[in-house]
């Protein structure tokens, strides 16, 4: 195994524990310093020189952790080039350490928290659907092995593919990551999230676990139509209990969804 | 399997399940859908039982779906309550499902905020890492994260445990001696929880799609 290679494994595993020492003032700041201390030491030219970087890298920052690949490539290549001599690498990474968090945090929350998780949810309930349709013994388990895998293969490659472009092509990584259609994969991945709501609810009504069709369609309904009212569905599923609450309590015995 | 030990395994389980929430990767192995079917497929000792922790798990997941972690933000959390509620349900307690998911809500809003604690906490690994550089010492960045991760791990199985062993026993006693109607209403919720948070997602995402 190459010297590279091995270096970006290393930087690749550390970046797993990113958020490890998550706080309020630094947020990502020690998993930061820690994920990108092997670069550091590798590059180093002295003591001091290893001391001052080490330094700078315990400064606040914050990003989405499955796009924490390329700022970490980008810096990590920065501290090679200030080791070298070059003087102003060091300023440049850590102005665009705080500039490429802020510019990816925003495509990547939407992508992976916004779009991909819940289609990685919606798969593993029609996952589910499908195993206990075919008698599985453990549906629920089938079901969550197939949600992860949506989730985490484009999610481990973003982190890989950002790493290794950062270490290749230092700031320049920046102009290639904003000419990627973010928005496009964004809105692609929402749609069949979507889609797979649809289709995971429509499984489950159509599996024969007795649940009422009708109510939970309303149910359904009511959430998607006052969703956006309440901010999320935990004010609606109190207002269900109060409502639940309210027939039982004048009288209507036959109320059982 | 006794209740202690399946309090301590389930809290155990939710604990090193919870690290991939805020702390490592992440997977999604700390997220409902997989803490659910996993706590209950742990301690449950029927076939049934380990699929309603699936079920449970499934249900806080359409719950807390729409709720995104930007920018470190934390008011609930989902894989604690999944887990409780999960345990609580599958295991020896064989609490009422309606009953573990009140006292999964209770353990996620509780953990959340002893997380917020923790979160403040830490600021003193960053400061005992630029004293050591100030000072010409290399700083114990690993030991620092390694830390941290312990820490998570001990304080979760702490709140789980608290949850597994004191509410939801409570719980379990309440739930039977209730008045109708409250019964009924926690039905209600319980029922129409799962309808509800998917179709408000679905209509979250549409609008942005």
């Amino acid at each position: 195994m190459s010297d590279g290679l091995a270096l970006r494994l290393r930087l690749f595993a550390r970046s797993l524990l990113l958020q490890a020492g998550f706080c309020d003032e630094r947020r990502q700041a020690l998993g930061f310093a820690w994920a990108i201390d092997p670069a550091l030491a590798a590059y180093a030219g002295d003591a001091a020189g290893l001391s001052a970087a080490r330094a700078r890298q315990l400064a606040s920052f914050n990003v989405q952790p499955c796009a924490s690949g390329l700022p970490l490539g980008v810096v990590a290549a920065l501290e090679a080039r200030a080791a070298k001599g070059d003087a102003a690498a060091a300023a440049r990474g850590a102005a665009l350490k705080a500039s490429l968090s802020m510019a990816l945090s925003g495509a990547a929350d939407s992508f992976f928290w916004g779009a991909l998780r819940p289609l990685a949810a919606a798969v593993a309930v029609l996952g589910s659907a499908f195993a206990w349709s075919l008698g599985a013994s453990r549906p629920f388990l089938c079901g969550a092995a197939l949600g992860l895998a949506i989730f985490n293969a484009p999610s481990l490659w973003a982190r890989w593919a950002g790493l290794r472009l950062g270490l290749a092509e230092g700031e320049a990584a920046a102009l290639t990551a904003c000419s990627l259609p973010a928005q496009g994969w964004i809105r692609a991945a929402r749609v069949a999230a979507v889609l797979a709501i649809f289709a995971a609810v429509w499984c489950v009504l159509n599996l024969r676990l007795g649940i009422p069709r009708l109510p939970a369609a309303l149910a359904f309904a009511a959430g998607a139509g006052l969703g956006r009212f309440t901010n999320g569905p935990l004010r609606l599923v109190a207002a269900a209990g109060l409502l639940g609450a309210a027939v039982s309590a004048a009288g209507w015995t036959g109320w059982a969804l | 399997m006794t209740a202690w030990a399946s309090d301590a395994t389930g809290a155990g389980m939710i604990a090193l399940l919870e690290l991939d929430a805020a702390s490592i990767g992440p997977f999604l192995l700390s997220r409902p859908l997989v803490v659910g079917p996993l706590v209950g497929w742990a301690l449950s000792p029927s076939w049934r039982d380990a699929g309603l922790g699936g079920a449970l798990g499934f249900l806080f997941e359409a719950l807390t779906l729409e709720e995104l972690p930007l920018g470190g933000r934390l008011d609930f959390s989902a894989s604690v309550a999944a887990g409780v509620a999960a345990a609580l349900a599958a295991g020896p307690a064989a609490v009422a499902p309606e009953a573990a998911f009140l006292a999964g809500l209770f353990a996620g809003w509780a953990h959340a905020r002893v997380e917020r604690g923790q979160r403040r906490g830490r600021c003193a690994s960053v400061r005992r890492a630029e004293a050591a550089l100030a000072a010409g010492r290399p700083p114990r960045l690993g030991a620092e994260v390694l830390g941290a991760l312990a820490l998570q791990a001990a304080v979760t199985f702490a709140v789980a445990l608290a949850a597994l062993a004191a509410v939801g026993p409570a719980a379990a006693r309440a739930w039977p001696v209730l008045p109708e109607f409250l019964r009924a209403g926690a039905s209600a919720a319980f029922v129409a929880a799962p309808w509800l948070g998917a179709g408000s997602l679905a209509a979250s995402l549409w609008r942005r799609a």
